[in-house]
């Protein structure tokens, strides 16, 4: 078993990665949930990537900058 | 989810948005990444049909659940624990299947059929008994070692497919050893990365795998490639099918409340193994060298036409296929934002009185034929949207040698993949 990320604390700044997978839909539901996630959090800054493909993984870079960047993490969507 | 998990391991807290028509697979996907417990946001299907006021609205049916994932990450969801069962036994299946082959040799059918029936296996017909003797006879005239991996999707970690297993399923197929080589590189085009083999066995779609055997092996091994070339009744197009199908099945588990989400699925999905015939005008490789190939198609669209006049009937193979495709979500407004668009194949299946009209036309040209083909497919039309394909040499045409019947066969392709072929041994 693999363990979970840590929880995000709210309270602090929450830089969020909008990931979507190219699906319809995909970048209109996460703008949508990232303006609703405004709203809610006291300081939070996004930025959004989009996959070439549902089918395959992430950019590299894109990865790289995630990984550098954030303290979460919004995909969507299975669909 | 997949993408959620990779973050998740990368120390960052992530959550998935999952249609609910896909909770099987997301949760087979997580239980193999170790992370039986993981929660995600689960929305009804389909979210790539609302309008921009529905999106909005699913958004905020979602975001109380978006930050409660994000920030608390002990509580399970009703989600998770519906899926813990399902992935628990997922996990036990996934354990016997990796199990040594010597648990998957038997020397009477009872045994068998109750192994293979605790495991999930098979695909609801009788199966040939994988015997010591049977499962040797095919390793030996594949001269490769038994352990070497085969196949191994990421998305499934946990699962894969070893030469020795890979013999197993093809015992029970009813492959001859003399047809196993033609299974391996089958796989083996399979496992390309550019074939996705992962998206079309779990789609919803029910996208079935055709392998093309062409060049000399089609006659030298048995393979049917005459009339009635894409049915039943043909012991090595339809084993070496199968065997293939029951790889999928058994080992890499696409299966129903696994990772087979299909909603209707197909026929051809038992096995689809074709023949490329010898007098074929137009081929599809080099007539020396015999190889595989694998292609995914979610449809199949046929056209019967009487037509003689060449230009007449390609007018006619155009529309059908337009319209088609017009009607499938496979024309350029919506199926053209992909990578896989540029290397997406396009087949046609071609009878031996269509190929006639075609050549005596001018066509024996195969980059003439392509062309006319793209041509119809794209240009402009008051109703009929430009069909989803990048450029004529992704159009391809296998010719059988069917007689009688003036007809051709349009395999529409899965979205995301591209055709692999693999040279026999």
């Amino acid at each position: 078993m693999r363990a979970m990320a840590p929880p995000v604390d709210l309270a602090s700044p929450v830089r969020l990665a909008l990931v979507a997978n190219g699906k319809p839909n995909s970048v209109e539901l996460l703008d949508a949930l990232a303006a609703e996630l405004r709203v809610r959090v006291r300081s939070i800054e996004v930025r959004r990537y989009r996959k070439a493909s549902v089918s395959i993984a992430p950019e590299a870079a894109d990865v790289r900058e995630i990984a550098e960047w954030a303290n979460a993490v919004l995909a969507a969507v299975g669909d | 989810m997949r993408d959620a998990l990779e973050f998740e391991w990368l120390g960052i807290p992530s959550v998935a948005v999952i249609a609910d028509a896909l909770t099987g697979p997301a949760d087979a996907m997580r239980a193999l990444s170790g992370m039986a417990h993981y929660p995600y946001v689960v929305t009804p299907f389909p979210v790539g049909a609302l309008d921009g006021s529905g999106v909005t609205e699913r958004a905020r049916d979602h975001v109380d659940e978006v930050l409660r994932l994000l920030s608390r990450r002990d509580a399970p969801t009703p989600s998770q624990t519906l899926g813990d069962t399902a992935s628990q036994t997922l996990g036990d299946t996934a354990s016997q299947t990796l199990g040594d082959t010597a648990d998957l040799v038997f020397d009477n059918d009872d045994d068998a059929e109750a192994a293979f029936a605790a495991r999930g296996w098979t695909d609801g017909l009788p199966v040939a008994l994988p015997t010591p003797g049977r499962v040797a006879a095919l390793l030996a005239r594949s001269h490769r070692d038994r352990d070497e991996v085969v196949v191994s999707l990421p998305t499934r970690n946990g699962l894969d497919a070893t030469v020795a297993q890979v013999a197993v399923n093809a015992v029970m197929a009813g492959v001859e050893p003399r047809h196993f080589v033609v299974v391996l590189a089958a796989l083996d085009a399979m496992a390309d990365e550019q074939f996705n083999l992962h998206a079309h066995t779990a789609t919803m779609a029910g996208a079935q795998q055709v392998l093309v055997v062409r060049g000399p092996a089609v006659t030298a091994l048995g393979f049917r490639s005459e009339d009635g070339a894409l049915g039943p009744g043909w012991p090595s197009n339809n084993r070496v099918g199968r065997a293939v199908r029951l790889v999928i099945r058994n080992l890499l588990r696409s299966v129903p409340g696994e990772f087979d989400r299909s909603g209707f699925s197909h026929p051809g999905r038992f096995g689809w193994c074709i023949g490329e015939d010898p007098r074929t005008p137009w081929s599809l490789g080099e007539p020396d060298s015999s190889e595989v190939l694998a292609y995914a198609t979610t449809w199949q669209a046929s056209i019967i036409n009487h037509d003689q006049n060449a230009e007449a009937l390609l007018d006619e193979i155009g529309l059908a296929v337009r319209a088609a495709c017009h009607t499938n979500w496979l024309h350029r407004a919506v199926a053209s934002d992909s990578a896989f668009y540029v290397a997406r194949p396009f087949l046609f299946v071609t009878g031996a009185e269509h190929a006639r009209v075609l050549v005596r036309g001018g066509y024996r040209d195969i980059a003439l034929l392509r062309n006319a083909i793209f041509e119809r497919l794209t240009r402009d039309d008051p109703v009929l949207r430009p069909v989803a394909v990048a450029s004529a040499s992704n159009i391809h045409f296998l010719y059988i040698h069917a007689t009688g019947m003036q007809q051709t066969w349009f395999f529409a392709p899965f979205q995301s993949h591209a055709l692999v072929r693999r040279l026999l041994p």
